[in-house]
């Protein structure tokens, strides 16, 4: 057994608290005199309510009613509304403190219990006391009504229990509609009597030694568990007659305050103030559990009404809990759930059929009692169930075989039970146990022994595993999530991901829901994170649809989540599901009953954002046309998401449609949109956007509509249209409109008309300082009259001048439309006008299909299952590649070849050649000749013959043979893959030797040069570049690896082929001697080797007395050793050469020139002069040298034209 | 009659062990205690031609000459038909394969699967799939499959003994197809040799090893193959060295090293084994690749 904490609140001392009975409330009562009313899912306080004066001990929800009562030290009873929040009323009788009180459950009544000695009942209703209940002489601590009968229980520091008999009560007060006067005097006349007549009691039952603080009933059976300060909780049993104690459960080191029994299990819950919550088991009365806080005395605890919940008020507020998982474990294998149910049974649900199996076996006796499996693996080859379960005193798990047929709760034979946790299939004859004290992984044969024993490093605990695929687990632990391979124990891949509980594939096994409490992370099967989302309610399940949307329910919600992280709610649930598998509108989960339940849900919304997110139009459209989707919360998202075009298409309404379309830049639909609508603020935003994208016509328009004047002025000048320009002055002075007429003459720059317009209004010395700059003399005079003054009293600023900013517009004619590319019509456009062939808008289609696919459910891919896997061969060349010339003749030289090859599997090694046409690949599928076009094509490869070797072994590393039995058969051929437990046949791909045979290779080769064993070395290296001719990688690093071997291996090759050649020549050759030894320093290779070749150079130079070259080798030399005998020698060289400075034979070597070593005839050539290279080994060639044979591989033809060496998967 | 032991210890290949559990059993006149010992002493290469006539020896004489490499089929076929049992049809189809006529192997199986034969099945289904998984021209893999399915559909509850015939032809499929390579075709040979093992279960589990690119247990299968305990067991060293020789030269070529010796002694040693063939296949199409571009 478990205590799983939901919820704690943090305050001052709590005496009491109340469960609300349907929402995720508790009220918790204050020492402090305040009431608290918490959201306990949500983790909230919701509201403080502070009326009383002094400690509050008594709080109770009405079962029914937006009401709550509570009671404490100022001898007051409130009822309060939860609508208002505020207290409804008070009822005053009680003279000492109120201990308890409760509603009845189903008359308008409430009891309560006091330190006065009584217990009263009062009717909210009418607001009346209409018992006291007296006899307990000492503090009443405790009074409740019984859940059905007309019985009280009640607790007292007099040592007794008491049971009261209220029948007479609910005699008097059912009946009557009105209370007459007499009733009222009877009332008030019982109330003197003491409540005797109506309320009697029935048993006084005494056995605690000291004041007993608790006593409640039984929900159904006739029991009292009763608890005191004699540290007892004790067991009642009544009869109709009689009541007697049954026993006594001793444990509590403290006084017992509160003690329940629990609703539905054979449990007794107490808590007391040795500040621990005890369980009991009620049949045995033997201790099952025991939780203690640390510094907190426990005051009272509570059962939640009607789920399996349980409260406890202490010290330091309430706490939240349950006492045992409520998730039914389950597996699914194929079209069968396997789940454990209430009864911890085991059956099985047939997706197809929709019918719950019988059960197989009870699992009753197995792993702790009182506790639920924590999680089941199911192995369909011996049809067994593996269960785990875990307390905390360990973890065990059973290894169950199942019947054949079930056929009732029948106890299970053969089982293997161990300790362990988190026992999981890997293979069918295979599971795995996590180790906690030596923290391995242990992997088991069906026989429970150890085969194989693996450390997980590192000090993150594991808190589950999980299947992870074939052979493989994934480790849940503290911080992260590791994929574990355990057959090769190995660590494949982790994600950082906290306290993840649970774990979903997706049906086609590419992706991962890691669920913690508030967390859905969406990895790939590698664990590289997709999407993460956070979730305030708790996340308790999920399943992935066969679309690939993930389908999750919270605690109250069904709700989806798209790989995108778009996610909405689909459905709200009254209960919590547990969802197992999503197929159509259908969701399968098992209930905390432990029973199927079959959900019906609307995809539609998911499908249709999941359609959108992919493109998929026509799907898009298609859900859209068949259903009733369109609301505004699917436009608002289709706007969201950025597809206004696609909402536009969908709404009516003028102002919607006109938003959208501008968002989308339809013109033409806003313009429409806008008549409709002829508001002043909509014709502002379609000028604004007409006026950005240019469409000249339609802000003429509607500057037009709108009497805009001056902007439409603005717009010819801008837009160079001077005819109408001179139409909009015109139209300004029909107008009358003066500042207009001004504006558009500064606009046609008329001088003339702008000083008459000034002239006619009236302002003679602007009109005049106008004709005057303008030189019109005629006017001038004109204006001078006018005024009646003479030119010499008009005093004008200096430098007048006529405008000469005005410039003619440098187009010949008004742009009407500025030149935008057309977009061409939408997908949607194009549908709804009926131009997407092959686009049947079939009514209902998608509802069909939904029918239809519920009633087919895709079996699960299962990987240990021995089902023959049909394969399908596509016979389609799907792979999209560049070089298609290329393709097909390898194809056609393929298909040639297959004729004679003997292929050992056709459908994989075919499979390789489709998945990837690389040469290593072509050669591992036999297809010689296909490859060896490709080299040819692609590094002009053309002498293969060096390449034999090569061919044949990469062939050979890709099979493997088993002997057959007899021994005299053929042996049996078997591939060898990339990646062995690669299941996609899209991916499968032959054995490729990593890049280590490289690099090992380049090694052996520096060894062997440095040993000055260049015939072997040069050999090593061409090995080399053979191998990276043929090499297949899927990393982009190793490509680059290996393409820089192949370039150093050609500089290794091309500097011992020069020193070869020196060294072969005769003695008299001493010029080309010299020239050699000084181009074998210009090959790039490794530094200790260059210095060789420096010392070589050195030597020789210094030697035929060429001292200044060998000066030169000597610098450079020194440069790379720079210490030593060997560098002290070359220091001597140095300063002996330079002394000399002179050369004695003249070379054909510049150290101070560019140029590159022809390979082939081992001479400069500088740049400038023409060359070739080779295109496999990038070596340099004399253009004389072309069609020859490339003297670094030996295999390409130099000059050929090539596509380049392709190596990367 | 309990052959468990007998057929757990022929099909892991310790034959001599397998002969030693058959001396145990009473009845050593049915004809699955003949098959299984004079299989045995073939695959020992002990086999001395019975002079009994009963039909199954008489078969067994002739199987052994085309073993040998002499003895013709139709001695066999007639052999065969004069006592027409799955143990006798079982020699038959080898012998076909042999020589081989494997889509006749088949049909051979076939008639026996089809048969009333009560006895004998199993391994008339190992042998079904091996000829068919061997066989280059039909898609192996599915017909292989399918027999085997067939035969599990049609015997659902087959006798533990042949639990092991069952579990290699299933291995066999599974190999071929590169399913469980990984999973559980890994861990049936990884089990096969701890439990019993033997030069046969070291190969069969040094190919899965090689299926999974396991290079260095691959390489100490080897060494331990080569060690003086196995070497000393001379008649599997001969039987199967062929086999070793042939993982190795794999194996060589999986670490990017050189192969042509190791395939020479192979060559030499058993020319007609797949690996030799598919050489000598490829080293002709790789003539004709040098002569087309030179």
């Amino acid at each position: 057994m478990k205590m799983l904490t939901k919820f704690e609140s943090k305050s001052t001392r709590a005496k009491g608290l109340a469960f609300h009975p349907s929402r995720p409330w508790v009220l918790v009562a204050l020492f402090s005199s305040s009431i608290q009313l918490w959201d306990y899912r949500m983790g909230t306080l919701l509201h403080k309510f502070e009326d009383h004066e002094g400690p509050v001990r008594g709080i109770d929800f009405h079962p029914t009613q937006p009401l709550f009562v509570s009671a404490g030290d100022d001898y007051t009873i409130k009822v309060w509304s939860l609508d208002t929040k505020k207290c409804l009323f008070t009822l005053n009788g009680h003279l000492d403190y109120v201990r308890t009180v409760f509603f009845h459950r189903e008359l308008p009544w409430i009891i309560s219990a006091s330190d006065d000695q009584t217990i009263r009942i009062w009717n909210w209703q009418n607001r009346k006391e209409i018992a006291c209940l007296t006899g307990h002489n000492h503090f009443v601590m405790c009074a409740d009504f019984h859940p059905t009968e007309d019985l009280v229980v009640s607790a007292s520091l007099d040592e007794t229990v008491r049971v009261w008999d209220i029948s007479g009560l609910r005699k008097r007060h059912s009946a009557p509609s009105t209370y007459t006067l007499e009733d009222q005097i009877a009332a008030q006349q019982n109330l003197l009597d003491g409540g005797f007549g109506d309320c009697v009691v029935k048993f006084i039952l005494e056995g605690h030694a000291r004041g007993v603080n608790w006593a409640s009933f039984h929900p159904t059976l006739p029991l009292i568990v009763s608890g005191g300060d004699d540290r007892q909780v004790k067991l009642w049993r009544m009869s109709s007659t009689k009541a007697w104690e049954v026993d006594t459960c001793r444990g509590h080191t403290n006084n017992v305050d509160s003690v329940i029994f629990h609703p539905h299990q054979n449990l007794i819950i107490s808590v007391g103030e040795d500040k621990t919550i005890r369980v009991w088991d009620l049949d045995k009365r033997t201790p099952v559990k025991q939780f203690k806080r640390e510094n907190d005395r426990f005051w009272l605890v509570r059962a939640h009404p009607n789920i399996n919940l349980f409260g406890a008020a202490h010290d330091s507020g309430i706490m939240v809990f349950k006492l045992d998982r409520e998730r039914p474990c389950s597996a699914i294998n194929q079209n069968q759930l396997i789940f454990v149910n209430k009864e911890k049974q085991v059956q099985t649900f047939d997706y197809n059929k929709k019918v719950v199996s019988l059960p197989y076996v009870s699992l009753k006796n197995i792993g702790h009692a009182w506790n639920a499996f924590r999680s089941l693996s199911y192995n369909p080859s011996q049809h067994s169930v593996l269960v785990n379960c875990s307390d905390n005193q360990g973890s065990k798990f059973a290894l169950c075989p199942l019947p054949k047929q079930a056929t009732g709760a029948i106890e299970p034979t053969g089982v293997l039970e161990d300790s362990g946790s988190f026992a999981t299939f890997v293979a069918r004859n295979r599971f795995v146990v996590y180790n906690s004290s030596t923290s391995s992984l242990e992997v088991r044969g069906l026989d429970n022994k150890i085969t194989k024993s693996i450390k997980i490093d590192g000090d993150n605990t594991v808190k589950d595993i999980v299947y992870g695929g074939p052979g493989s687990v994934l480790l849940l632990q503290a911080k992260s999530v590791t994929l574990f391979d355990v057959q090769q124990a190995r660590k494949l891949a982790e994600v950082p991901s906290k306290n993840v509980k649970y774990v979903s594939w997706s049906l086609d096994n590419q992706f991962i829901a890691l669920m913690s409490k508030h967390t859905i992370t969406i990895v790939t099967k590698n664990l590289e994170v997709v999407t993460s989302m956070h979730e305030t309610i708790r996340i308790k399940s999920a399943a992935w649809d066969e679309t690939g949307v993930l389908i999750y329910s919270t605690l109250n919600h069904i709700k989806y989540t798209l790989l995108n992280g778009d996610n909405g709610i689909i459905k709200t649930l009254e209960n919590t599901l547990y969802i197992n598998k999503v197929h159509g509108k259908f969701v399968y989960a098992l209930n905390r009953e432990g029973e199927v339940e079959v959900v019906t849900i609307d995809p539609t919304e998911y499908r249709f954002k999941k359609a959108l997110v992919n493109k998929n139009f026509p799907e898009v459209l298609r859900i859209i046309k068949n259903s009733n989707l369109v609301g505004q919360n699917i436009i608002s998202y289709l706007q969201k998401s950025g597809f206004p075009d696609i909402a536009l298409q969908f709404v009516q309404e003028p102002q919607t449609r006109f938003d959208l379309a501008l968002e989308y830049g339809d013109l033409n639909i806003a313009l429409e949109e806008a008549n409709k609508l002829n508001s002043s603020i909509v014709w502002e935003q379609l000028g604004k956007a007409a006026l950005q994208q240019g469409n000249i016509e339609m802000v003429e328009l509607v500057y037009q509509t709108q009497k805009l004047f001056d902007k439409l002025s603005f717009l010819y000048l801008i837009t160079g249209d001077l005819s109408k320009l001179s139409r909009m002055e015109s139209i300004a002075e029909r107008r009358g409109d003066i500042s207009s007429l001004i504006l558009n003459t500064f606009y046609s720059d008329s001088a003339e008309k702008r000083g008459s317009v000034f002239a006619q209004s009236g302002a003679l010395p602007l009109a005049y300082a106008i004709a005057k700059a303008n030189n019109d003399d005629d006017a001038v005079a004109q204006i001078l009259e006018k005024a009646g003054v003479d030119e010499s009293d008009v005093k004008l600023p200096k430098n007048l001048t006529s405008s000469r900013l005005c410039k003619s517009p440098v187009v010949s004619e008004a742009i009407t439309q500025w030149p935008l590319e057309s977009p061409g019509a939408s997908f949607f456009e194009k549908a709804l006008s009926g131009q997407v062939e092959g686009l049947s808008l079939e009514e209902g289609a998608d509802e069909e299909e939904l029918e239809r696919d519920a009633g087919i459910v895709a079996p699960e891919p299962n990987d240990f299952s021995d089902e023959e896997e049909v394969l399908e061969d596509d016979g389609g060349w799907d792979i999209g590649e560049e070089d298609l010339g290329l393709e097909e003749d390898a194809q056609e030289a393929f298909l040639a070849d297959k004729g004679t090859a003997k292929i050992v599997d056709e459908n994989e090694v075919t499979q390789w050649t489709k998945n990837c046409k690389l040469p290593y690949v072509l050669i591992a599928s036999g297809a010689f000749e296909a490859a060896a076009q490709a080299l040819n094509k692609q590094a002009g490869v053309a002498n293969f013959e060096p390449l034999r070797p090569r061919f044949l072994e990469i062939y050979e590393s890709c099979r493997t043979y088993m002997a057959a039995t007899p021994a005299e058969l053929p042996s049996i051929t078997g591939v060898i893959r990339a990646v062995a437990e690669e299941e996609e046949r899209g991916k499968l791909l032959p054995f490729v030797a990593g890049i280590d045979v490289v690099t090992s290779k380049m090694n052996e080769g520096f060894s062997l040069f440095k040993a000055n064993k260049l015939e072997a070395a040069i050999e090593i290296f061409r090995d080399v570049v053979y191998i990276v001719t043929l090499f297949a990688t899927d990393n982009e690093e190793d490509e680059s690896t290996a393409r820089k071997a192949l370039a150093k291996a050609r500089e290794y090759i091309l500097g011992i082929t020069i020193e070869l050649a020196r060294r072969a020549l005769p003695a008299d050759q001493v010029k080309r001697n010299l020239e050699l030894a000084s181009y074998f320093t210009t090959t790039k290779l490794l530094p200790p080797h260059r210095s060789t070749a420096f010392q070589v150079a050195m030597s020789q130079s210094f030697k035929h007395k060429n001292f200044i070259q060998a000066s030169y080798f000597a610098s450079e030399f020194l440069k790379i050793v720079t210490t030593g005998p060997r560098a002290d020698q070359a220091q001597k060289v140095k300063d002996r050469a330079d002394l000399m400075a002179h050369d004695a034979i003249e070379v054909d070597f510049d150290p101070h020139a560019e140029f590159a070593i022809c390979a082939s005839t081992l001479t400069p050539i500088y740049s400038g002069t023409p060359t070739l290279s080779d295109s496999l080994t990038g070596a340099k060639y004399h253009a004389s040298e072309k069609g020859k044979l490339d003297a670094i591989a030996l295999i390409s033809k130099i000059g050929t034209p090539a596509s380049g060496l392709r190596i990367l998967i | 009659m309990d052959l468990f032991t007998v057929k757990q210890q022929y099909y892991s290949g310790n034959y001599k062990q397998a002969l030693q559990e058959i001396e145990k059993v009473a009845s050593s006149d049915q004809d699955a205690v003949v098959f299984y010992r004079a299989k045995s002493l073939i695959a020992l290469g002990e086999y001395e031609k019975e002079s009994s006539q009963s039909g199954i020896a008489t078969a067994f004489n002739t199987y052994a000459d085309i073993v040998a490499g002499s003895g013709s089929l139709q001695d066999l076929e007639s052999a065969v038909s004069s006592s027409k049992s799955a143990f006798s049809l079982n020699l038959l189809a080898s012998a076909q394969a042999i020589q081989g006529q494997n889509e006749d192997a088949v049909k051979t199986c076939l008639e026996g699967l089809d048969s009333n034969e009560t006895q004998g099945l199993a391994e008339l289904v190992l042998l079904a799939v091996q000829i068919a998984v061997s066989d280059s021209s039909n898609r192996s893999e599915s017909t292989a499959s399918s027999i085997l399915q067939n035969f599990l559909a049609a015997h659902e509850e087959y006798a533990n003994e042949d639990e092991i015939i069952i579990n290699l032809a299933e291995s066999c499929v599974n190999f071929v197809a590169g399913r469980e390579i990984t999973g559980s075709n890994f861990y049936f040979y990884e089990e096969l040799c701890q439990t019993l093992p033997s030069w046969k279960s070291q190969l069969g589990l040094m190919s899965l090893h090689l299926q999974q690119s396991h290079l260095p247990e691959a390489q100490a299968i080897v060494d331990l193959l080569e060690s003086e305990y196995y070497q000393n067991q001379q008649e599997s060293a001969r039987l199967y060295t062929p086999q070793l020789l042939a993982n190795k030269i794999t194996l060589t070529a999986m670490q990017g090293g050189r192969v042509d010796e190791l395939r020479s002694q192979l060559l030499e040693l058993q020319p007609e084994h797949p690996l030799c063939q598919n050489y000598k296949i490829n080293n002709a199409k790789f003539d004709e690749v040098v002569a087309k571009y030179a």
